[in-house]
């Protein structure tokens, strides 16, 4: 029990040690501290604080506190002379803005306060510039911002109007003032007549930004034509042939900015119209057209936006030679199968149809009932398989048709 | 007499270290839990005191699962990294549980039968598969904590020796640091058990003070007597039971007292998630091997002797525990778990219940090895059948067992579970790199490697990988445990995930790590793109316009007394269990520690007042007038009565005698054919399989969706099919959403004609993919040679492109980004503009229950912008309804002077309507959740923002041969061609169909998806079904828009289509880019 006491006594005395205990005023101050403080002070400037005076409280402890926007700066003096006098230097005043000044040791309290201004706008300013592209269309414009701020960040909320130089693409330049409100200076810029970079260069007094540029494109073009390379292909279904525009400007003769969107219409009769998007390089959009699989005329248009070219035509003329192949039934017993075979097939030019060119095959039986197959070429003949078990007994007529050419033949099944 | 050690035991030991110490280390990473634990570990590792982790969910409490194994991985993580402090704890926890199964075998059976158990624990399949598939380390590591528990609770209530409760509560308290869980259910399944053997044991052993006469027959004078001697016998383990059930609850809440405090102030509710463990092991047969088969294994074989050996001796409290676990564990295969769950059922994960059963065998699986060694099967092997044919079947049976635990152990190979282990460094980097870690990322595909990840960084996920801690709604009111695996939990797990790609900003959610290309298409139509292709192969997917996080996360703070509770009670608990342990290595110290502070006097003291004390005057008095009352009539003399008649009738059964060495021989023989018949039944049924022409198309369906073309190939007609290279280099060329980008889900097949040789197949198949589900039909001929069935080869496609060698101009763009290498922020300059985007008209409109706004936009600017639709719903106040963005129903990246169409899909929180959730695994990609509004819609507004944009600009697919008609389905189809004219695979193409009115207002937009890529200057067709125009309803039109009337692209449409005119769009995915 005793080795227990003497454990308790060790621990009760270590918790015991109230460490360092601040000592007391010597005089404790009531009432409101008067201070002396300037109203304005520009950034970086000394500041001197004067807090008195007082009736014999030397040695007297007065806290002095700065509240600002941005941070709390605390500083602490002792009375000597009748007064605490507080000489801060550029670490107290580099933040610009409305202060407020609190003194206070024991009970009593003073309040003052401070306006710091900010100091000399410095370079590099900050400009920007959005958007960084503005099409030529007589209406749009990028605005140019720029933030000028002193040497230690502080941004310039009224200072003077600034200056905005202009250099378009074809050299001119044009000077405008920069008005500065709230510590922000803008100015619209319109784009010109000319595509290309326009720089732009900002001052602020003796402060000035690095360069920025404004990049001028086209605006919509004035006009769009359109040409087929060739302007007539045969109709196989697979030949591509190119459309394109020619380089399209606009109304100030830019050529339209690469990547714009331009929309190919192509009419076809007997089906739906085509839409090819294609987009601009050096001012032509170009994309290929496949022909149809039968003759026709196409008429092709293309749009940006809300301008839409004049139509052309394009011309698809026949690709097979009519009645210039053959149909035959070739019966497969061990399978229990009849194959039906063309002969290869030549186009215009007398040669093979391209492969996978789609060929109809029509069976029909002696009551006139049909049975519609489809086969696809290759190595110029197409071939369809017909199962036995799909046959009765009778007469039958098989045909091909390709484009505007038929063959057929003839088979029975007994 | 020093006591002995079991041999058996310390081979248990070394093998058990040997073992599982040379497997954990290479499986762990494969299995399902490990790196959530090694998760948990590195936050206790970085933050011990902390019970808030920012990384999953936006914010999850620790404190919502016992810490102990988890901070034991933190703990030795300091000295062996995560992984090695994981392995080492799990080693522990084997250890701990070879140990405890010995010590509680003992309970039950003789001492060699509890070393054999302890062998057999080893190589247990159930404590393999928990360790090397599954890695739950709380299961085994409390598991381990509670056997020794149950050994020291055992002689607590068979003694009364004091410090024996102290150990048996230490342990407890050990093992509920570890996972309350198994001090719940261990309480009911395992010390319920041991509290019943020791009622009955005493009930059946007379006092030493007890009057020695024994009636032969009860009477009704001799009936309290007899009734009093047994009370008499039991109530001071009655008492002992109570006193050690009040203190164990103590512990259960006091050791995770913060748990309990948590799950009371914050219970999430949440839709349970589904577990295939609850399904009918019979429908689910995967389920019931991981589940049943595996964890059972062999022993399984030797059930009906477990059984009758468990329920004809003193272990039988233990074997009812067991048929009990038995019963739970078989999930929805019978309506007996259920009916005893009730709504538990659907909560609980019912594979521990076997896991727990298992454990219960092994006791009596060491009694089979003593019996079978020199017991009574020996015997009556050795007379019945010989003693090679013992040796045969003892030797396959060890053989099995090692076999079955071996494959157990190597599960993970031969069917992975998670996806092959990913180098996570390099996430980690591009995490690292431009303050990326200000945005929340999300990965896909990753498996439980998401934890891995996660303890790398201090970036934040909006997912994670513990369910219990999911706090959005989108994931609490869905049973999706992982948005990552969304693909495996249906619509409500792809529809929880399509909102948080669809509207990102909402979660800050900018990075995705997608390791998966099956969510590649939904990520590309969702408006996502991709950054890089990271080192490790993963692909970095970016939203453009996502705000980064706030400097200051929400969190819901605890007292600090909790805190500091939860960083010091549960590992003080396992400290103290471990120095109970460990008691035969410091008695003597304590003893001596204890008898210089005097504690020692001060008990032996406390004990001599307490026998004087009251408490000890009444049990005395109780106890004497129960003696008193025990005492039979002097003038008993009832006749002995033998009523157990069952031992009569077990006498009456003719014991098989020794039969000759002949018979020996046949019988043997017999039992080999036996074992042969049953293998060649299973060959047979096998190869039967091949001659059934619809399982041929199944099988064939199957292998290539597995991508085992091999065995694809040899389906095919060996008199048709090209050579392999041919037969690879035709599927390689199919590309697309389904051949690349799907699963195939359903395949049927129905016989159309039947030739003897020959038979036409309807083959019906349905594809999952992240954005829509796929039905197809086509005909498969099958032709048969040699008696088999063999797949007749797909046609080749033999349309050529028309030219051999394409000349394209392009224009490319390149955002910068940062012009100047920095690891500051990015300079103001070099921010990207914003383009400008006009709004050309935007309706409100209503199909069927849902909301859409639809209309058209146009970039006016100069850039490609990669653009952002948001729509607001606004109630007469101005309040806002809802909001989303366009999703699939726009094109995001937009041209200069590009017009397209949006159609936002308002939808409400996924999986809240309970008609979501009982969907669960049934997968429907384009099912949504209905928009729940408070008020009416009084009016709505577009926003449509962009970012300039230099990523998957490509619009070099056009439209042709279009034509519109009417489908078999009585609806109007816009059907066409689709022509790649670019250099590059269009690999998903989309068509968007805008339909106008007379006014140029959008009425309505439709799109499709095209299953199949397009090749370069190749065609594709297009079926686009148009939705009614009597189906849509307009609701409001904004005033200020001013639709585009002289546009020329639109195609007028005939009168009875119901629409004035329509747009046709296409945009594609460009699978090949950036990988």
């Amino acid at each position: 029990m005793m080795r227990w006491c003497l454990l308790l006594i060790a621990i009760s005395l270590g918790g015991c040690n109230r460490g360092n205990v601040p000592a007391t005023p010597i005089v404790s101050l009531t009432g409101e501290l008067p201070l002396e403080v300037p109203r304005i002070v520009r950034a970086g400037e000394d500041l001197n604080i004067r807090v008195g005076p007082f009736d014999e409280a030397d040695g007297v402890v007065i806290e002095l506190m700065m509240l600002g926007g941005l941070s709390t700066q605390l500083y602490q003096a002792t009375v000597t002379d009748d007064y605490a006098s507080f000489e801060l230097g550029e670490t107290a005043t580099r933040w610009s803005g409305h202060w407020t000044l609190i003194a206070h040791s024991g009970e009593a309290e003073g309040r003052a306060s401070l306006r710091i201004e900010p100091a000399e706008p410095v370079s590099p300013m900050t400009v920007l510039v959005g958007p960084r592209s503005v099409p030529l269309d007589g209406e749009s414009r990028a605005m140019v911002v720029a933030l000028p701020e002193d040497s230690y960040g502080n941004p310039l909320l009224n200072a003077q109007s600034g200056r905005l130089q202009i250099t378009y693409p074809d050299g001119q330049v044009k000077e405008a003032i920069l008005p500065v409100r709230n510590g922000v200076g803008r100015a619209w810029v319109p784009g010109g007549s000319v595509s290309g970079r326009i720089n732009l260069g900002v001052g602020i007094a003796e402060a000035v930004g690095a360069e920025t540029v404004l990049e001028a494109v086209a605006g919509l073009p004035n006009a769009i034509e359109v040409l087929a390379e060739p302007a007539e292909s045969l109709a196989d279904g697979s030949t591509l042939i190119e459309l394109r525009t020619q380089p399209m400007r606009d109304a100030f003769g830019n050529l339209l900015v690469d990547g714009s969107l331009v929309t190919f219409r192509v009419e076809i009769p007997g089906e739906e119209p085509r839409n090819l998007p294609a987009y601009t390089l050096d001012g032509v959009a170009r994309v290929p057209l496949q022909a149809p699989g039968r003759a026709a005329i196409a008429e092709v248009r293309a749009s940006v936006y809300t301008i839409t070219s004049e139509p052309i035509e394009v011309y698809f003329i026949n690709s097979v030679i009519a009645e210039g192949f053959t149909l035959r039934a070739i019966v497969l017993p061990e399978e229990s199968a009849i194959l039906l075979v063309t002969s290869p097939i030549q186009d215009q030019r007398g040669q093979l149809v391209r492969d996978g060119t789609l060929v109809d095959f029509t069976l029909r039986d002696s009551r006139g009932r049909l049975q519609q197959l489809q086969g696809v070429t290759t190595g110029g003949r197409a071939t369809v398989e017909i199962r036995m078990l799909t046959l009765q007994v009778g007469d039958y007529t098989a045909s091909a048709v390709i484009g505007d050419a038929a063959a057929s033949t003839t088979f029975s099944v007994r | 007499m020093k006591r002995r050690l079991n041999p058996y035991v310390l081979l248990a030991l070394a093998l058990a270290l040997a073992y599982h110490g040379v497997l954990v280390y290479s499986t762990f990473r494969r299995t399902y839990d490990a790196y959530v634990h090694i998760f948990f570990g590195d936050h206790y590792a970085r933050t011990w005191f902390d019970h808030w982790d920012y990384r999953w969910y936006t914010g999850f409490p620790l404190t919502s699962y016992p810490p102990g194994s988890q901070q034991s991985i933190g703990l030795l993580s300091k000295w062996v990294g995560l992984e090695g402090g994981f392995v080492l704890v799990q080693l522990f926890a084997v250890l701990m549980v070879t140990i405890g199964i010995y010590r509680f075998s003992k309970i039950w059976v003789s001492e060699e039968a509890a070393g054999y158990a302890a062998l057999l624990t080893v190589f247990s399949s159930s404590i393999t598969e928990t360790i090397h598939v599954f890695g739950q380390l709380p299961t085994t590591f409390s598991l381990g904590f509670l056997l020794n528990a149950l050994a020291f609770a055992h002689r607590w209530f068979k003694k009364g020796d004091p410090t024996m409760l102290l150990a048996a509560w230490a342990l407890n308290a050990a093992t509920t640091a570890g996972h309350h869980v198994t001090t719940l259910f261990g309480a009911v399944f395992f010390l319920g058990p041991v509290v019943v053997l020791d009622l009955v044991d005493k009930f059946r052993t007379p006092l030493p003070d007890e009057p020695p006469q024994h009636p032969g027959k009860v009477t009704r004078g001799n009936l309290r007597p007899l009734l009093m001697r047994r009370l008499r016998r039991i109530v001071p383990v009655g008492l002992r039971t109570g006193l050690y059930m009040a203190g164990l609850g103590f512990i259960l809440v006091m050791v995770v007292l913060p748990y309990w405090l948590w799950s009371k102030d914050d219970p999430i509710s949440q839709v349970p998630i589904p577990h295939s463990s609850r399904d009918s092991f019979l429908e689910n047969t995967a389920a019931g091997l991981v589940f049943w088969l595996i964890p059972y294994g062999l022993p399984l074989v030797l059930l009906p002797y477990v059984v009758y050996k468990g329920l004809a001796t003193r272990a039988w409290p233990m074997m009812l525990s067991f048929l009990l676990l038995f019963l739970l564990g078989t999930g929805g295969t019978t309506p007996i778990p259920k009916l005893l769950l009730r709504g538990s059922f659907d909560i609980l994960t019912l594979d521990r219940f076997t896991f727990w059963a298992t454990i219960l065998m092994l006791p009596l699986l060491g009694e089979f090895v003593v019996s079978m060694r020199h017991g009574r099967l020996a015997k009556y092997i050795d007379e019945q059948f010989g003693r090679p044919t013992r040796y045969t079947v003892s030797f396959l049976l060890v053989v099995g067992y090692l076999i079955v635990s071996v494959f157990t152990a190597n599960l993970t190979y031969f069917r992975r579970f998670q996806p092959a282990a990913i180098e996570v460094q390099p996430i980690v980097n591009f995490i690292e790199k431009d303050e990326h870690w200000r945005w929340r990322y999300m990965t896909l595909g990753f498996g439980d490697q998401v934890a891995w990840l996660s303890a790398q960084t201090t970036a934040t996920s909006v997912d994670g990988n513990y369910h219990s801690a999911r706090r959005l709604p989108e994931l609490t009111t869905t049973p999706v445990e992982r948005l990552e695996g969304a693909k495996f939990r249906g619509i409500p797990g792809i529809g929880s995930l399509q909102q948080f790609l669809a509207v990102p900003e909402k979660y800050n959610l900018k990075f995705i790590f997608s390791n998966d290309q099956f969510y590649d298409p939904l990520l590309y139509f969702s408006g996502w793109h991709r950054v890089q292709r990271l080192e490790n192969g993963i692909m970095v997917w970016e939203r453009e316009g996502i705000p980064p996080l706030p400097e200051v996360l929400p969190r819901k703070e605890i007292p600090l007394w909790q805190r500091f509770m939860w960083g010091i009670v549960p590992m003080g608990a396992i400290g103290l269990a471990l120095i109970v342990l460990n008691l035969v290595f410091w008695s003597d110290y304590v003893q001596r520690l204890l008898r210089f502070l005097g504690i020692e006097s001060l008990w032996r003291k406390l004990r001599q007042k307490a026998e004087g004390n009251f408490i000890q005057r009444l049990w005395n008095w109780l106890d004497g007038y129960m003696k008193r009352w025990s005492a039979l009539p002097t003038n008993d003399d009832s006749p002995v009565t033998h009523w157990q008649v069952w031992l009569d009738w077990a006498a009456r059964i003719p014991r098989p005698q020794p039969v000759s060495p002949s018979a020996k021989t046949v019988r043997s023989g017999l039992l080999a054919v036996l074992a042969i018949g049953v293998g060649v039944m299973v060959l047979n049924r096998y190869l039967a399989q091949a001659s059934d022409p619809i399982k041929v198309i199944e099988a064939y369906y199957d292998d290539l969706d597995f991508r085992r073309f091999g065995e694809a190939y040899q389906r095919l007609d060996p008199e048709n099919k090209p050579d392999y290279d041919q037969y690879l280099l035709e599927l390689s060329i199919n590309g697309g959403l389904l051949a690349s980008y799907a699963k195939l889900d359903a395949v049927t097949a129905e016989i159309l004609t039947i030739e003897p040789e020959r038979i036409e197949a309807q083959v019906n198949t349905i594809w999952i993919t992240a954005v829509e589900e796929y039905a197809t039909s086509r005909l498969q001929t099958l032709v048969k040679r040699n008696g088999r069935w063999y797949i007749e080869p797909d046609s080749v496609d033999v349309r050529r492109a028309p030219d051999v060698f394409i000349r394209r101009q392009e224009v490319e763009w390149l955002a910068q980004g940062r012009r100047r290498i920095s690891t500051g922020p990015t300079d103001y300059a070099d921010i990207l503009d914003r383009p400008l985007i006009q709004v050309i008209s935007s309706r409100l409109v209503q199909v069927g229950d849902r909301y859409h706004v639809v209309g058209e936009l146009i970039n006016q600017s100069a850039d490609p912008a990669d653009v952002t639709v948001t729509g607001y719903l606004f109630d007469e106040q101005g309040n806002i309804l809802s909001w989303y963005n366009a999703v699939r129903g726009t094109v995001h990246k937009v041209f200069p002077y590009e017009r397209v169409p949006f159609r936002i899909d308002f939808e409400g929180v996924a999986g809240s309507v309970l008609s979501d959730a009982a969907t669960a695994g049934e997968f429907a990609a384009d099912a949504f959740s209905p928009l729940d509004l408070d008020s009416p819609i009084a009016s709505f507004q577009v926003i449509a923002q962009g970012v300039v944009t230099a990523r998957d600009l490509f619009r070099d697919v056009a439209i042709q041969d279009v034509n519109i008609s009417l489908g078999i389905d009585g609806q109007q189809h816009i059907i066409g061609n689709l022509i790649n004219n670019g250099t590059v695979e269009a690999t998903i193409p989309q068509v968007l169909v805008t339909f106008y009115d007379e006014t140029g207002q959008v009425m309505w937009v439709d799109d499709e998806f095209v299953d199949v890529a397009i090749r370069p200057q190749l065609m594709q067709p297009f079926d686009v079904q148009v939705t009614p125009p009597d189906s849509i309803e307009v609701l409001l039109t904004n005033k200020g828009d001013r639709p585009l009337m002289e546009a020329g692209e639109r195609t007028p449409l005939l009168p009875d289509i119901g629409y004035n005119s329509m747009q046709l769009n296409v945009r594609y995915f460009v699978g090949a880019v950036g990988s």
